[in-house]
C-alpha cells in the first residue's frame, strides 16, 4: 500500500512511473535510474550491468520500453499518410507487417526514427523516440485517417535475447511460431489482449509486447515466470545500449540531432548521411523530404554513418606505454571523439562500446563518404591519463554483431533449467 | 462577352499560365503577354473578372464590381499595358466625405470645405499633410510600385538596386525620414491625433485605408496604411473595376494572349520539383513552364498541389495566411439616391470619431454585430437611371457573430446600414433592391479566402517583404516556375493590378534567364 | 558640503544608479540625488506595512544585463537573484496549467490541453532562442541611426543588416514578422490551446496601451527566451529582499566605487547656461555644479520639467510631448494571514513563480475594451507573485505578501486622471474579487492592502502617466526613436545633459542598459575611460 501512495506522488512530478514501474523499482536494487522520454527507466537492476548482458546475449531479457512515442492511426488512407510522411513507400504494406522508418523534414533533415506496424486493414500504430501525433496530424490534411496519441496508455515491453522465443512459448504457444521476422500479430497472454511484433532494439532473437497500461503489471509477471526456466533477467537501459551498438543501430540524439532539436544546420543529417539508403524510395508519390533528398542522391552524399573497429594492439599497446592494463566499463560512451585520418580529422565517433562479448572494441562514426569504405584505416581520439593521443581504426561493415537467430526463428531448444 | 466557357488558345503549350482572372490576375496575363511569353489566361468563372465584375441588382442597375477600390489602382505599374488603347478612360479621384460635427456631409479633401465643416485648424493640417505626402511621396513610391527588395540571397545588381533605394529614402533629410520611421509603424490612432483629429475629419482618413485589418486605429502599424492610402489614392477608371477588368482583357488579346475560362485549373503539374503545366477541371493537361496564381493564396497553394509537394514554407504559409474577413458589404439600388446632390461617384465616410471605429472592430472580437458600425460608403449615380444610384457599404466589424449568420442577423444588418445612410445623406429611401454579402457569403460566392476582400488581412507583418512571406515576396515561390501574384501578394490588397505585373515581370525575368 | 563634481545624477533609480556607478568606477567625481527617502525609483523595496516588506512597483527582475552583474560585482554588494520556477494558469473550469523550469513538466502539463502544442513547445523555444541571439548585442549596445551619415553610423547599420541577413529565408522572416506581429497571432501560428496563448501572449502588452492582438506585440515574447542564452542567469528571477535590493546592490557598488548618494535630495531644476548643462538647484535652493548632468528620470519629467521648454528647441519639444506614456497598469500590493489556495489546484509548489489571470484571450479582449473605453478592466489581467514563499525576509513567519501588477488601469479615465483617487478603492476591489473566485476564502485572508494606481505611480514615483517604463514600448518609440530620433545616445540637445533612464535606448524593465550604456557612451566621448569592456560589445 505505502509503495502505491509513494508511485502516486511520483505521479504528480516528472519523471512519470510507467506502467510496469510497481515491478521493475522493487527489483532495480541498484537505485539506477534515468528519465527516458519524461518517464523513470532503469538503467541496471544490480550493482553492475554485467550480468543482464549476459542473460541478453545467452539467456533471455525482459526490458520496460514503454517511454516510446506511440500514435494510433485509423483509417482507410493510414498507408498514404506514413508514405507521405516517412522515407520508406507503404502503399503495398500488408496487415501484420512491421517496418522500421524515418522522417525527415522538407529540408530532407532527419527527425526521427521508430516503427511502423499494421495490425489489420484500418488499423496502424507509430512508435518513435520523441513525441510525433503532430507532425503526422500536420501532414494528415485531407487523408481519411484518425490519429490517436497512446504514448501513455499503452505499455511496451521488449523480451530479448536467444531464449526469447521459448518464454514467449510459454505464454501464448503456436503463435511464437509462426511469428516472422518484422511481422505483428494480435493474441491473449492470460486475461489481456497484447499485441506482439518480432522486432526489438538489441540484435538478437527478439520480441516486443504492447499491451494497455491496466494489464501491465499481468504481463509483467506472466513473461519472469515464463522465463524462470532459461534463466530470463530484467535488463535495463545501459545494456540495452551496448547491444544496440553491436547491432549497428543509431540512437536518436546520440548519432543525430533531430532536425527539431538542432540550433544549426550542421547538427543535423539526412537518411543518407545516416547510412539509411536502403530503406529510402525516391521513385513514388512525394513524401516529405523527397526533393531534398533527389537533390542529395544527385549531389552525392557527403558523409556516412560507419561502423569503426579500434584496434586492439593498438589500443593496448598505447595503454602499455603509460603502464597501465587495458580496462573498459560494461557501458556505451556518448561524448562525441574526433576521427582523423592521416592525422586530420575527418569525422567523429559519436557512440563507442566495449563488446564483452565480440572482444571487440566498437564504435559508430561519422566520415566523409570517400573514407565509409570498409577496411578504411581510421584514427580515433583517446584519452589516457588526461592526454589526448590517437588510435588506429578500421571501417567495419555494421552490423557488428548479426546471429543468424535475430532474422529466423530457430526451433524451440529444450531450454535447460537453471 | 458570351456566358459559355471561351477558349481563345491555339495548342496546349505555353510559356506562362496564369490561373485566376480577377484585376491581378487580368493583369499578370497581360504584362506576360506584352514582355513576349506565349501567355494564357486560365479562370474558372466564364466571364472574366472576378470580383471586378458587373453586377445587376435589379434590372437597370449596375454595380460597378463587388467594391469600388479602383481609386487606389497600381496605375503606374499598369502604364506599360496603354490600357487606353482598349477603351480605359481615366477619370477624377472620387471626392471623399465625412460627417461633419453638425451632421452634415462635407468633403474631407477639399481645403475649403474642410475649413468651413471641419475647422480651419483641420485644412492647416490637411495642407500640411498633403505637403509632407509630396515630399515623402517619391521615395515612398519608389519602394511600393516595385518587388520588395530581394532580402535572401541578394545578387551585385540587386545590391545596387537596395543601395540606391536606401539612398533616395535617406535623400529625403534627416526630418522626413526620421518622420517616416515614427509614422509608419504607428497606430492610425496617433496618426490622426497628431496629423487630423481624432472626431469625424480623422476618421474620414482613417476608415477607408483600415477595410483590409481585423484591428481599429489603435493597431500599431495601421499608419502605414492611412499613409499609403493619402499616397496612392487617385484617379479612379471610369466605370471602375468592370471597365478596368475590360480593358485589361483587351490588353491581354491585343498583346497576343489566350484564355480559356469557365474551367478552373485543379492541379499544377509537377516534373523534377519544377512546374511542367497545369491540369484543369476537364481533365485536360496543358504544358508551361512558368504558373502565376493570383487567387487566394490557401486555395492556391492547398488545391493546386498534392500535400506533401509543397515545401514546408509554402505549407505552412498556407496555414498561417490571414485572412479574416471583418468586412460585410451591403449594396443596393436605389432609384432615387440619398445623395442627390452627388452626380459623379464618391466616397462617403460614416464614423463620427475614430472611438466608433475602434468600437466597430472589437464587437467583431466579441462575436457580436457593432451597434453603430463605421461603414464606408461608395455611391455611383453612373450604375442606374437617372437619379438613381448604386450604394455599396462596406461595414467595419461586421464578421461572423457568435453563432454565425441567420436571417435575422442578416436584417439587423441591413437596418443597421440603411439606418445610418438614412443619417448621413439625410433622406430615407427605400431601395429598389438590396443584397447583404457577409464575410461568408464572400468567400462563397466570390471565392474569396475567409470572405477577405484583399486578399489577406494587410497587418503591419503582413505587408511588403512580409506580403506573403519574405522568401515568397519577390513572387516567385520555393517551387520553381510557380509565382504567387494575387492579392496576397506585394502590393495587393486594394491596391489593386500591381503584383499580377509585379509577378508577370518577374516569371519573363526568370524565362529570359534560363 | 561639496558642490562641484564631475557628474550629478538626477534619481536614484537603478539606472540612474548604475550610470553613476559605472562613471565612478572610472573615476569620475560622481553625486547622485534621490527625492525619496528610499534608492531604486521604481525598482524598490519597502517595509509598507510593519513586517512586510514589497518591491512596491517594479516587482520581478527580468533581463539584468549580465554583464552589468560582472563589471560592477554586484553579488558582491549583495545581489542575490532566485529565478522563477514556474508560470501558473489558474482557469475558472477548475482547470490548470503550470509551465515549469522543466521542459518534462512542462510538456506534459501542456499535454492535458493539447498533445500537439506539447510537442511544439519546445521548438518555439528554440526559435525564440535563436532570435533572442539576434536581439541581444541590439539590446546591449547603443542604438544605430538610419538619419545620420557619418561613416561610423553606416558602419553599424550595415553590421546590423548583415547580422540581420545571416540567417535562412525562414528565419530571417521569423525576425521580421516577430518585429510586426501581434502575440496572439504569432502565438496562433504555432499552438492550438487557449490556455497556453492566454497566458504567454500578455507578455506583449505589459506597460503598453495596447492589446493582445495589437501588432508589435510578439516581440516581447522574446525576452521570456533571451535570458537563456545569457547563460549565467535565468530569463525572470525575484531578487532576495525585493528588487529593491537590485538598486541598493548597484548603489553599494557606486559607492564602493567613490560616488556620493544623498536621499530626500529632491531637485528643482536642471541649470542650464548658453546651452549647457551646469549643474542642478535642489527644491531647498542649494546649488549644485558639475560637468556633466545626467537624468535617470523620464524625458518628460527631465526636459519639460526640470529643464523647462524655454531652453529647448522648438522641434525638439513637440517630438517630445507626442513620446507616449499612457500608463496602463497598476499595482496591488496584498499583506496576507495566510498562504492562498488555489481551488483548480491546491498546494504551493506551483505558486513559487509568477500566477497569471488570464484565463482566455477573450477575457483579454475584454479587459482591453474597457481600457480604451476609459474605465480600469473590471477583470484585469493580474500578475501576481508570492515572494514570501522563496524569500522568508520579506513577511513575519506564516504570513505572506502578495504582489498583483494589474492590466488595464489606464491613465487616462473617462473623467480624466484626476478622477482615480476616487475610483483607487474600486480598482482595487476589482483585484481583490478577481483573485477571490480563484481562491476561496481570499478576502478574509487580507491583512493590509495597497493600491498603486497610474495616478499614484505619477503623483509618488514621477512616472509620467504612469508608464512604467517612461515611456511606451512601441516600435516607433524604440531604438533611434526613443525617446527623440537623432537624440537616442543619452545625449540631448542641451550639451553635457544625458538621460540614462529608462526613456532612453533599449527601455524599460529592470535592465540596468540604458543607465550602463549612458555612462559608456559619456566616458567614450571623452576617451578618458578605463572601464572594462564588459558584455557592451
Amino acid at each position: 500500500m505505502e509503495v502505491e501512495a509513494w508511485f502516486r506522488t511520483l505521479a504528480d512530478t516528472m519523471p512519470v512511473p510507467t506502467a510496469f514501474a510497481a515491478r521493475t523499482h522493487a527489483l532495480a536494487t541498484s537505485l539506477a535510474f534515468k528519465e527516458w522520454a519524461g518517464c523513470h527507466a532503469v538503467r541496471h537492476y544490480g550493482a553492475y550491468p554485467d550480468r543482464e548482458y549476459y542473460a541478453l546475449r545467452t539467456a533471455a531479457t525482459v526490458m520496460d520500453a514503454t517511454p516510446l512515442y506511440k500514435v494510433d492511426v485509423r483509417g482507410p488512407d493510414a498507408a498514404r499518410l506514413f508514405s507521405r510522411v516517412t522515407v520508406r513507400d507503404f502503399t503495398d504494406f500488408a496487415p501484420g507487417r512491421v517496418a522500421y522508418t524515418t522522417w525527415c523534414d522538407d529540408r530532407g533533415k532527419v527527425m526521427d526514427d521508430g516503427t511502423v506496424m499494421r495490425f489489420d486493414d484500418e488499423r496502424w500504430r507509430l512508435t518513435s523516440a520523441e513525441p510525433a501525433y503532430g507532425w503526422l496530424a500536420k501532414h494528415a490534411r485531407g487523408l481519411d485517417v484518425e490519429l490517436c496519441d497512446v504514448s501513455r496508455e499503452v505499455a511496451a515491453l521488449a523480451l530479448q535475447g536467444p531464449y526469447a522465443r521459448d518464454v514467449l512459448a510459454r505464454l501464448v504457444g503456436s503463435v511464437a511460431d509462426e511469428l516472422r521476422y518484422f511481422r505483428a500479430r494480435e493474441t491473449r497472454v492470460g486475461g489481456s489482449d497484447v499485441l506482439i511484433t518480432r522486432t526489438g532494439y538489441t540484435g538478437d532473437l527478439g520480441y516486443e509486447l504492447w499491451v494497455e497500461n491496466a494489464d501491465a503489471p499481468d504481463l509483467w509477471d506472466a513473461v519472469l515466470e515464463a522465463g524462470r526456466p532459461v534463466g530470463l533477467l530484467p535488463m535495463g537501459l545501459d545494456v540495452l545500449d551496448i547491444a544496440r551498438v553491436e547491432a549497428g543501430y543509431m540512437l536518436h540524439g546520440v548519432e543525430y540531432t533531430s532536425a527539431r532539436d538542432a540550433f544549426i544546420p550542421r547538427q543535423e543529417s539526412t537518411p543518407y548521411e545516416l547510412s539509411l539508403d536502403w530503406m529510402v524510395t525516391l521513385e513514388r508519390e512525394p513524401f516529405v523530404g523527397r526533393a531534398a533528398l533527389v537533390a542529395e542522391q544527385r549531389r552525392g552524399v557527403a558523409k556516412r554513418l560507419v561502423g569503426l573497429e579500434i584496434d586492439w594492439d593498438a589500443y593496448e599497446a598505447l595503454l602499455e606505454g603509460y603502464g597501465l592494463p587495458p580496462a573498459l566499463a560494461t557501458a556505451t560512451c556518448r561524448d562525441g571523439v574526433p576521427v582523423f585520418r592521416r592525422g586530420k580529422q575527418i569525422g567523429y565517433a559519436t557512440s563507442r562500446t566495449w563488446s564483452p562479448l565480440l572482444k571487440r572494441y566498437l564504435a559508430l562514426a561519422h566520415v566523409p563518404d570517400g573514407d565509409a569504405q570498409p577496411g578504411a584505416e581510421l584514427e580515433i581520439e583517446v584519452t589516457v591519463e588526461y592526454e589526448r593521443r590517437r588510435c588506429t581504426a578500421r571501417v567495419v561493415p555494421l552490423p557488428f554483431f548479426d546471429p543468424p537467430r535475430k532474422k529466423t526463428t530457430p526451433a524451440l531448444t529444450a531450454a535447460p533449467a537453471r | 462577352m458570351s456566358a459559355e466557357p471561351t477558349c481563345e488558345a491555339a495548342g496546349a503549350h505555353w510559356d506562362l499560365i496564369v490561373l485566376g482572372s480577377d484585376l491581378e490576375g487580368l493583369a499578370a496575363a497581360a504584362e506576360g503577354a506584352r514582355l513576349g511569353l506565349r501567355t494564357l489566361l486560365v479562370g474558372g468563372d466564364v466571364l472574366p473578372g472576378g470580383t471586378a465584375r458587373e453586377h445587376t441588382l435589379a434590372p437597370g442597375y449596375v454595380a460597378a464590381g463587388l467594391v469600388d477600390d479602383t481609386e487606389t489602382t497600381a496605375r503606374a505599374l499598369l502604364e506599360p499595358l496603354g490600357l487606353e488603347q482598349s477603351g480605359l478612360a481615366w477619370g477624377p479621384t472620387p471626392p471623399r466625405y465625412g460627417v461633419s460635427g453638425a451632421g452634415t456631409l462635407a468633403r474631407v479633401d477639399e481645403d475649403a470645405e474642410v475649413a468651413r465643416a471641419f475647422g480651419a485648424d483641420n485644412a492647416a493640417r490637411l495642407g500640411r499633410w498633403r505637403r509632407w505626402l509630396h515630399r515623402v511621396g517619391p521615395a515612398v513610391l519608389a519602394l511600393w510600385n516595385a518587388a520588395p527588395p530581394e532580402l535572401v540571397e541578394p545578387g551585385a545588381d540587386e545590391a545596387l538596386r537596395m543601395a540606391q533605394r536606401a539612398f533616395a529614402l535617406r535623400r529625403l533629410g534627416k526630418r522626413d525620414l526620421y518622420e517616416l520611421l515614427h509614422t509608419a509603424p504607428q497606430p492610425a490612432w496617433d496618426l490622426a491625433e497628431e496629423r487630423f483629429d481624432l472626431g469625424a475629419f480623422g476618421a474620414a482618413w482613417t476608415a477607408p485605408a483600415l477595410l483590409g485589418l481585423p484591428h481599429g486605429p489603435r493597431a500599431p502599424g495601421s499608419a502605414a496604411l492611412v499613409l499609403l492610402d493619402g499616397l496612392l489614392r487617385g484617379a479612379r477608371p471610369i466605370g471602375g473595376p468592370p471597365a478596368l477588368a475590360r480593358a485589361l482583357f483587351g490588353a491581354l488579346r491585343r498583346f497576343g494572349g489566350g484564355h480559356r475560362l469557365g474551367l478552373a485549373a485543379t492541379r499544377v503539374l509537377l516534373a523534377g520539383g519544377r512546374v511542367r503545366g497545369v491540369a484543369l477541371s476537364d481533365g485536360t493537361e496543358l504544358s508551361a513552364r512558368r504558373v502565376i496564381a493570383t487567387e487566394g493564396i490557401a486555395r492556391s497553394l492547398r488545391q493546386l498541389f498534392e500535400p506533401a509537394e509543397l515545401p514546408a514554407l509554402l505549407h505552412d504559409l498556407a496555414e498561417d495566411w490571414r485572412t479574416r474577413g471583418t468586412v460585410s458589404v451591403a449594396r443596393y439600388a436605389f432609384e432615387r439616391s440619398p445623395f442627390t446632390d452627388l452626380r459623379e461617384p464618391v466616397r462617403v465616410v460614416s464614423a463620427p470619431d475614430l472611438r466608433t471605429l475602434e468600437v466597430s472592430v472589437d464587437a467583431h472580437w466579441n462575436g457580436e454585430l457593432p451597434a453603430a458600425p463605421a461603414i464606408v460608403f461608395d455611391l455611383d449615380p453612373t450604375g442606374a437611371p437617372g437619379g438613381g444610384a448604386i450604394v455599396t457599404a462596406q461595414v467595419h466589424g461586421a464578421r461572423r457573430p457568435a453563432g454565425g449568420w441567420n436571417d435575422a442577423r442578416r436584417a439587423q444588418l441591413d437596418r443597421l446600414v440603411r439606418a445610418t445612410l438614412a443619417d448621413t445623406s439625410g433622406r430615407s429611401e427605400e431601395p429598389v433592391a438590396a443584397e447583404i454579402l457577409t464575410p461568408d457569403e464572400l468567400e462563397a460566392r466570390y471565392g474569396l479566402d475567409g470572405g477577405h476582400l484583399g486578399g489577406g488581412e494587410t497587418s503591419l507583418d503582413r505587408l511588403w517583404l512580409r506580403r506573403p512571406h519574405l522568401a515568397v515576396c519577390r513572387y516567385a515561390t520555393p517551387i520553381p516556375g510557380f509565382y504567387l501574384g494575387g492579392r496576397a501578394a506585394h502590393p495587393g490588397g486594394p491596391f489593386r493590378g500591381g503584383a499580377g505585373v509585379l509577378a508577370a515581370r518577374r516569371a519573363v525575368r526568370d524565362a529570359r534567364g534560363e | 558640503m561639496k558642490t562641484k563634481y564631475d557628474a550629478i545624477v538626477v534619481g536614484g533609480g537603478h539606472n540612474g544608479l548604475a550610470c553613476a556607478a559605472y562613471l565612478a568606477k572610472a573615476g569620475k567625481d560622481v553625486l547622485v540625488l534621490e527625492r525619496r527617502h528610499v534608492l531604486g525609483g521604481a525598482a524598490v523595496s519597502e517595509e509598507v506595512f510593519p513586517g512586510f516588506t514589497f518591491s512596491v512597483c517594479s516587482y520581478v527582475v527580468s533581463l539584468l544585463r549580465p554583464w552589468i552583474i560582472r563589471d560592477l560585482e554586484l553579488p558582491r554588494f549583495g545581489l542575490e537573484l532566485i529565478p522563477l520556477e514556474s508560470s501558473f494558469l489558474p482557469l475558472p473550469d477548475g482547470r490548470s496549467l503550470c509551465r515549469w523550469a522543466n521542459a518534462g513538466d512542462t510538456r506534459r502539463e501542456i499535454a492535458a490541453f493539447s498533445a500537439k502544442d506539447a510537442e511544439i513547445f519546445p521548438e518555439f523555444g528554440r526559435a525564440m532562442s535563436k532570435i533572442g541571439q539576434f536581439v541581444k548585442p541590439v539590446i546591449d549596445s547603443p542604438a544605430p541611426d538610419p538619419g545620420s551619415f557619418s561613416p561610423s553610423e553606416l558602419a553599424g547599420l550595415l553590421r546590423l543588416g548583415t547580422r540581420f541577413r545571416d540567417a535562412s529565408a525562414d528565419a530571417m522572416d521569423f525576425r521580421l514578422k516577430l518585429l510586426t506581429m501581434s502575440a496572439v497571432d504569432l502565438l496562433d501560428e504555432w499552438f492550438e490551446s487557449e490556455a497556453l496563448k492566454a497566458p504567454m501572449s500578455v507578455s506583449g502588452i505589459i506597460g503598453t496601451f495596447l492589446g493582445v492582438r495589437s501588432p508589435g506585440t510578439a516581440y516581447v515574447l522574446l525576452h521570456h527566451y533571451m535570458g537563456e542564452i545569457d547563460g549565467a542567469f535565468r530569463s525572470w528571477g525575484f531578487a532576495r529582499g525585493g528588487t529593491g535590493s537590485v538598486s541598493n546592490s548597484i548603489a553599494a557598488a557606486a559607492r564602493h566605487f567613490g560616488a556620493e548618494i544623498r536621499t530626500e535630495a529632491p531637485v528643482a531644476r536642471i541649470v542650464v547656461e548658453g546651452g549647457t548643462a551646469k549643474g542642478v538647484v535642489l527644491q531647498d535652493g542649494t546649488e549644485l555644479r558639475a560637468t556633466d548632468v545626467v537624468s535617470g528620470c523620464d524625458p518628460h519629467r527631465t526636459f519639460l520639467g526640470f529643464v523647462g521648454e524655454e531652453l529647448l528647441p522648438d522641434d525638439f519639444t513637440a517630438q517630445l510631448r507626442r513620446f507616449r506614456y499612457r500608463g496602463s497598469s497598476g499595482k496591488v500590493n496584498l499583506a496576507l494571514d495566510r498562504l492562498p489556495e488555489f481551488a483548480c489546484r491546491p498546494g504551493a509548489d506551483h505558486l513559487r513563480g509568477d500566477i497569471a489571470i488570464a484565463p482566455s484571450i477573450g477575457y483579454l479582449d475584454r479587459a482591453y475594451q474597457d481600457a480604451k473605453a476609459g474605465r480600469f478592466s473590471e477583470r484585469p489581467y493580474i500578475n501576481v507573485v508570492i515572494p514570501s514563499l522563496v524569500d522568508p525576509t520579506v513577511a513575519p513567519p506564516g504570513k505572506h505578501v502578495m504582489s498583483c501588477f494589474v492590466q488595464y488601469a489606464p491613465y487616462e479615465l473617462a473623467d480624466g486622471p484626476a478622477a482615480w483617487p476616487a475610483q483607487r478603492n474600486a480598482f482595487g476591489d476589482a483585484v481583490v474579487d478577481t483573485l477571490a473566485e480563484y481562491i476561496p476564502g481570499f478576502r478574509e485572508s487580507i491583512l493590509h492592502r495597497q493600491v498603486l494606481t497610474p495616478w499614484d505611480l505619477e503623483q509618488e514615483f514621477g512616472l509620467t502617466e504612469g508608464n512604467i517604463f517612461h515611456g511606451e514600448l512601441t516600435l516607433e518609440q524604440l531604438a533611434f526613436q526613443r525617446p527623440v530620433a537623432g537624440f537616442a545616445r543619452y545625449s540631448t540637445p542641451v550639451r553635457h545633459l544625458w538621460l540614462a533612464g529608462s526613456g532612453a535606448h533599449p527601455g524599460g524593465g529592470i535592465m540596468g542598459a540604458p543607465g550602463a550604456l549612458c555612462a559608456k557612451t559619456m566616458l567614450g566621448k571623452r576617451a578618458s575611460a578605463a572601464i572594462t569592456a564588459g558584455g557592451g560589445r
